[in-house]
């Protein structure tokens, strides 16, 4: 009933909560635990459990940053802190990482589509697809999104009930010794591990529009991330436990492949089932992107409504997605928005606090 | 408004002849106007009504007698008509004519007296036939207002149950019916549906599936955004949650907003049986709907993608059935489907006892010959008729049709995407349903936005002493619906 | 022009389904048969069931049993290639139909195949999404190909009579539970090797029988167990079934059958000694009589005598194997991956697959006749 006014505090925390779990479970559900085992070994469970803890800490910074501004997005009050020109372009910067990050995020989608299900598919037909789906959505206000990514979350319990089926085929002894691998080579692992968790950050955004106390927006995005990360852990866990490392090598997709394993008598070949709530999943992160990026521009462009900023990226994306759609180029892509992430997602938010403090900016909630 | 000649609001002449003259003129002098001349004691008088809409014998007993009979001092009197009325001016005079009263002039007056002498052709109130239940009340609304308002007001003797009328249609004009609970339903809802009731400028109503077309949010989503019902419990019992009825005179239908996606999953009859039970059936009905949209669409998946999901022991036989049919899956998947829609629509306009030959002789006959003549498979068989019978199991016409459409996009789908097909058409009907509104409030309710306290009464219906609380979807003014039942168990 | 957006679906839909893979233009593989021939060429067989008369032709039929299509016989087809790829894509090229492996049920390898190397045979599989990794896998005696053109009394599918061959045979602790996917982790594992089932076909009886299991070092096979080895191995790898039974020589030339309930396995491997690897077994077994014609089960010291004997019997079943799969180099209990959970260090020093044979390994078993069945 409140829609005429320029929307503000339109979702619960327990919209934020899923918002934020939606983003960060995405497409690097099924080749989490094999890229960081590249790193780390058998211990790269524990990689990404320090990872999920260095998130806490980025998580603080950023609840820290945007409760010093509680009605604006981080659009709105870089600008305030670092001056209109370099608040403008710390903002065209972030922009460009969400759109490259929604852009990686349909790459990995297409390619691994195309290699598990739909080997002759063409890839514009999936991407034109997913593109225009997402479109439908998020031309739309935050709080339908958030119906939506809450919504979509209750397929975790499918998941989560596929796991319980492949305890029995566990062994522990390939977790065992734990740590063996050495400090080194898990912190090494972390880092691959971070970008998955990336989405916390829709805090920043988030944050003015959620209509609760501070606390329980941190409480809520604290959560979700404490969720992924557990979640992330065990998955991980499971997958070391299943494969030795030497068979790890050759999977790069190692949860559909032992989800495969899973036999059921109603219906055989899980993987396939699996593959299809995977891609809700990418997608829901794809549109969190898509959305952030959009509202980004239309922020810059000074336009009343995201929409048409929507239309702009969509039809910029399909290129670009063409253009980069070959494994290999995907693999350098990924190497290089990791590196990226951390700059984005831990240095910026931590640099704006360090400048809120020293100038000593705060606004009052209204 | 052309036929209108004269000033309708002209005050009436002291000749009671041109009285008469004028508002036969103003019918086009049709034929079913009558004139009945009659004197009492000196003054003269003429009686004017239409003789298709009147009852004969009211207008004999209780205008022409008593006046000829002569025996009170004023002919107002002398009347024995129970409802009267004067008329302001002739637009009164004809509206009231028009809806069977009988007017009176007196010669030397200029007055008009309108007296209730309506035929009411009732249909009997019997249970709508479209939503039978087996345990509750077995009446149903009919086409009659008046009716429909009094089972209402019968089932709802509270002094805060809100009835209030608005005449729509520019040449014809009809009854509408806005009923509420006041101190429950949400003013702004009330104030909401008001304004959009008096934005109706049709020329005429004629159903109620008419007016919904004209106030509700999206007209082209293929969600009803409208509960349509015949039964006056289901009416009561949604305007004891908050929700506003909306009756018209001449349907028997009642729509009621804003209402979401599981009102249409709730029958009365849930709530008069046992809650293990109720919920039992509500799940049922669910699980129905999860077949009735998404099993074709799966089995089409499966044959044309996915044969590796099909378990080992189940593969021959399906491969068995599918191996000599030479058409692809959605091919014998749509064929079937049309199939059984032509049946659906052809028993409907049939009279019944043919129509039960037609479902007879479509669903046995053309069903074995198909499958014999290599057409279609067993299994296509059965999972089109499955679908069909799971089709049916909603308690509302309309979303039965809802249900029916939305597997066509699926099976499509399907057959082009497998898995992902699926995956996709879910996802934006989904985001549909995320986006429609019933009446400003949102459709998919209790679902998104997620809320855990009204679940009580979706999946499962829980007992009726433990929902203590309103669903909040319809906005209510007093959320608490019960406090403490069973007291009694703490004694 | 509002509606330029249709346009999409519309192409879509012309465009066609890329994917499509229709049930009825399949040939689906039911059973497959692998050997390595003396020049190293890789032969397949593979058995395909030909669906009984399906919709069709079931009106005409007149016996209702007909109907459904029930798979009614079978088509076996072999070729021989360089890889099994390459033989899998001629024989594509002689059935009418698209060759399918997703709904592959059983695997048999050929025993000398399976003696040059398990891997090479299965790469393929494991390379395509679409195959089954739950389809169950068994070494024959012999060739593998021979086996699918034998006749089988009573049985038309091989593959389908295969598959429940082993799957009873895994109930019944006669096989260990495992498959395609399994399988490949513990060939891919250098701290323990895989056990597969072994069989031969009879010609007397005109069936396949379980003979007991196939020992692997790495991915070579080296050598086979009795199904009462089989067994042993089975307890020992705390693998048991639902039931499992022994028949035991008792006194006096009579013979004692047994089965065992419940079983709990203790295992311990000790790497502190420098130059060889101790591990310590104990199992506690609960113990039913099944038949044991001479005696009642009544009496107290009858029974302690008979536990003693049932022990001491299966303690040299235990050991029998142990020294087969230690002859074999087949490390099937994982002590190297024990060894790696302790010690990686000292695992990576020490030439597991030598010092494996000089292990010792002590095994203790102690049993509990918990009943004698209906009778005393």
């Amino acid at each position: 009933m409140d829609e005429g006014v320029k929307t503000k505090k339109t979702i619960s925390a327990q919209q934020l909560f899923f918002l934020i779990l939606q983003t960060q479970i995405g497409v690097g559900v099924l080749s989490l635990p094999y890229s960081v085992h590249t790193e780390s070994g058998k211990d790269g469970w524990i990689s990404i459990l320090i990872a999920g803890l260095f998130v806490q800490i980025g998580i603080g910074v950023i609840w820290l940053l945007s409760s010093r501004f509680p009605d604006k997005t981080l659009y709105e009050f870089a600008p305030l802190l670092l001056g209109r020109l370099l608040g403008t372009i710390v903002n065209a910067l972030y922009i460009v990482f969400f759109f490259i990050v929604a852009a990686q995020m349909l790459i990995v989608f297409l390619y691994l589509t195309s290699n598990w299900a739909f080997p002759h598919t063409p890839h514009i037909v999936f991407a034109v697809i997913v593109v225009g789906i997402t479109v439908y959505l998020i031309q739309e206000n935050i709080r339908i999104i958030a119906r939506f990514h809450v919504l979509m979350s209750f397929l975790f319990i499918i998941v989560l009930i596929l796991f319980v089926f492949i305890i029995k085929h566990l062994n522990v002894y390939y977790l065992l010794p734990i740590g063996s691998e050495g400090a080194p080579a898990i912190l090494s692992g972390t880092k691959q591990a971070l970008f998955s968790f990336a989405g916390f950050e829709f805090l920043l955004w988030l944050y003015p529009v959620t209509k609760a106390s501070s606390k329980a927006k941190w409480k809520a995005a604290a959560g979700a991330s404490a969720i992924a990360a557990v979640f992330y852990t065990l998955l991980s866990a499971f997958v070391y436990m299943f494969f030795s490392l030497k068979k790890l090598n050759h999977v790069p997709e190692p949860v559909l492949y032992m989800v495969k394993a899973v036999e059921l008598k109603m219906i055989e070949r899980i993987d396939l089932l699996f593959l299809s709530i995977w891609a809700i999943f990418a997608i829901t992160s794809f549109m969190s992107y898509m959305y952030l990026a959009a509202s980004g521009v239309a922020k810059l462009a000074k336009a009343k409504h995201h929409r048409k900023a929507v239309y702009v990226l969509a039809v910029l994306i399909l290129p670009i997605t063409f253009y980069t759609a070959n494994p290999e180029q995907s693999v350098n892509i990924y190497e290089k928005i990791s590196t990226l992430s951390t700059i984005f997602l831990f240095a910026v938010p931590a640099f704006l606090l360090a400048v809120a403090i020293i100038r000593n900016k705060r606004e009052e909630s209204t | 408004m052309s036929f209108w000649r004269g000033n309708k609001l002209a005050a009436f002449s002291p000749s009671a002849d041109e009285n008469a003259k004028r508002l036969t003129e103003m019918l086009g002098d049709a034929d079913d106007v009558k004139q009945r001349k009659f004197s009492f004691g000196k003054t003269a008088g003429i009686a004017l009504y239409l003789v298709t809409l009147v009852d004969s014998l009211r207008v004999e007993e209780h205008i022409l007698r008593p006046l000829a009979e002569n025996k009170s001092k004023n002919p107002e009197d002398a009347l024995t008509a129970i409802e009267r009325d004067d008329a302001a001016d002739y637009e009164a005079a004809m509206n009231a004519l028009l809806i069977g009263k009988t007017l009176v002039f007196f010669e030397g007056r200029t007055a008009c007296l309108i007296c209730g002498t309506e035929r009411t052709a009732l249909r009997t109130i019997t249970e709508p036939l479209n939503e039978k239940i087996v345990r509750g009340a077995h009446d149903g609304f009919v086409e009659n207002l008046n009716t429909n308002l009094f089972l209402l007001r019968k089932r709802v003797q509270s002094k805060e149950l809100v009835i209030e009328f608005a005449e729509k249609g520019e040449r014809a004009k009809k009854q509408i019916a806005i009923v509420y609970e006041k101190e429950i339903a949400n003013p702004e809802l009330v104030k909401e549906i008001k304004r959009r009731v008096d934005s109706i400028n049709a020329e005429m109503i004629y159903s109620a599936g008419h007016i919904e077309q004209m106030i509700e949010d999206s007209t082209l989503s293929p969600f009803p955004q409208f509960l349509s019902t015949e039964r006056p419990d289901r009416v009561a019992a949604n305007i004891m949650e908050g929700r506003i009825a909306i009756l018209n005179d001449g349907t028997p239908t009642c729509i009621i907003a804003p209402v979401n996606f599981i009102t249409f999953y709730q029958s009365p009859d849930d709530y008069t049986s046992r809650p293990l039970s109720g919920s039992f059936y509500r799940l049922l009905r669910l699980f129905a709907f999860f077949i009735a949209v998404l099993l074709p669409a799966f089995y089409i998946a499966v044959t044309s993608f996915h044969l590796e999901v099909v378990p080992g022991d189940l593969i021959v036989q399906m491969k068995g059935s599918v191996a000599d049919i030479p058409y692809p899956t959605i091919v014998e998947a749509l064929f079937m489907e049309m199939t059984i829609e032509l049946i659906r629509e052809a028993g409907i306009r049939l009279p019944s006892p043919i129509g039960q030959t037609i479902g007879i002789v479509g669903g046995l006959v053309i069903g074995d010959a198909v499958v014999s003549a290599g057409l279609v498979s067993n299994f296509t068989l059965i999972v089109v008729a499955l679908t069909a019978i799971a089709s049916y199991v909603v308690p509302s016409t309309e979303m039965n049709m809802t249900i029916r459409l939305l597997r066509f996009p699926f099976m499509v789908s399907a057959s082009l995407f497998g898995f992902y097909g699926l995956i996709f058409i879910m996802m934006v009907i989904v985001i549909h349903l995320c986006k429609l509104e019933s009446l400003k409030t949102p459709y998919f309710a209790p679902f998104a936005p997620l809320r855990w306290k009204d679940l009580k009464d979706t999946f499962i219906r829980r007992a009726i002493w433990k929902q203590k609380t309103r669903p909040t979807d319809s906005m209510p003014l007093d959320e608490t619906k019960e406090e403490g039942s069973r007291e009694w168990m703490k004694e | 022009m509002k509606k330029w957006w249709i346009m999409f679906p519309i192409c879509i839909l012309l465009s066609g389904c890329w994917d499509e893979r229709p049930l009825r233009t399949m040939k689906l593989i039911f059973g497959a048969g692998m050997d390595m021939q003396e020049d190293d060429r890789y032969s397949l067989t593979i058995e395909m069931p030909i669906e009984g008369a399906g919709g069709g032709s079931s009106g005409q039929g007149g016996q209702g049993g007909g109907q459904g299509g029930q798979a009614q016989t079978s088509q076996v087809m072999s070729e021989d290639g360089i890889t099994v790829r390459d033989s899998a894509y001629k024989l594509d090229r002689k059935v009418g139909g698209v060759l399918d492996v997703s709904k592959l049920r059983v695997l048999v390898i050929g025993e000398d195949g399976a003696e040059k190397g398990l891997y090479s045979f299965l790469d393929a599989l494991y390379r395509n999404a679409s195959s089954p990794l739950n389809a169950k896998i068994a070494i024959v005696e012999g060739k593998a190909g021979t086996l699918f053109q034998s006749e089988i009394s009573g049985e038309q599918l091989h593959s389908e009579y295969l598959y429940k061959l082993i799957m009873s045979a895994e109930k019944e602790s006669m096989a260990p539970v495992t498959n395609l996917q399994f399988i490949c982790i513990s060939l891919l594992d250098n701290g323990s090797d895989p056990v597969l089932p072994f069989m031969k076909y009879n010609e007397k009886n005109k069936a396949v029988e379980i003979s007991g299991g196939a020992l692997f070092n790495g991915t070579k096979m080296t050598g086979t167990i009795t199904p009462d080895e089989m067994s042993a191995f089975l307890l020992l790898a705390d693998q048991m079934g639902k039931e499992l039974s022994f028949t035991i020589p008792a006194d006096e030339g009579r013979k004692l059958t047994i089965l065992i309930e419940k079983s709990k396995r203790k295992m311990k491997v000790d790497t502190t000694n420098k130059d060889h690897v101790t591990a310590d077994i104990s199992l506690d077994l609960s113990v039913r009589v099944l038949e044991y014609p001479p005696d009642h089960l009544d009496d107290e010291k009858k029974l302690n005598e008979l536990n003693k004997l049932v022990s001491d019997e299966l303690e040299k079943i235990f050991t029998q194997t142990m020294d087969k799969m230690k002859m074999a180099d087949s490390d099937t209990l994982g002590f190297g991956r024990q060894i790696m959970a302790k010690d990686p260090k000292k695992f990576e020093k020490m030439n597991w697959k030598k010092s494996y044979r000089s292990a010792d390994v002590k095994i203790r078993v102690k049993t509990k006749i918990i009943s004698g069945g209906v009778i005393l």
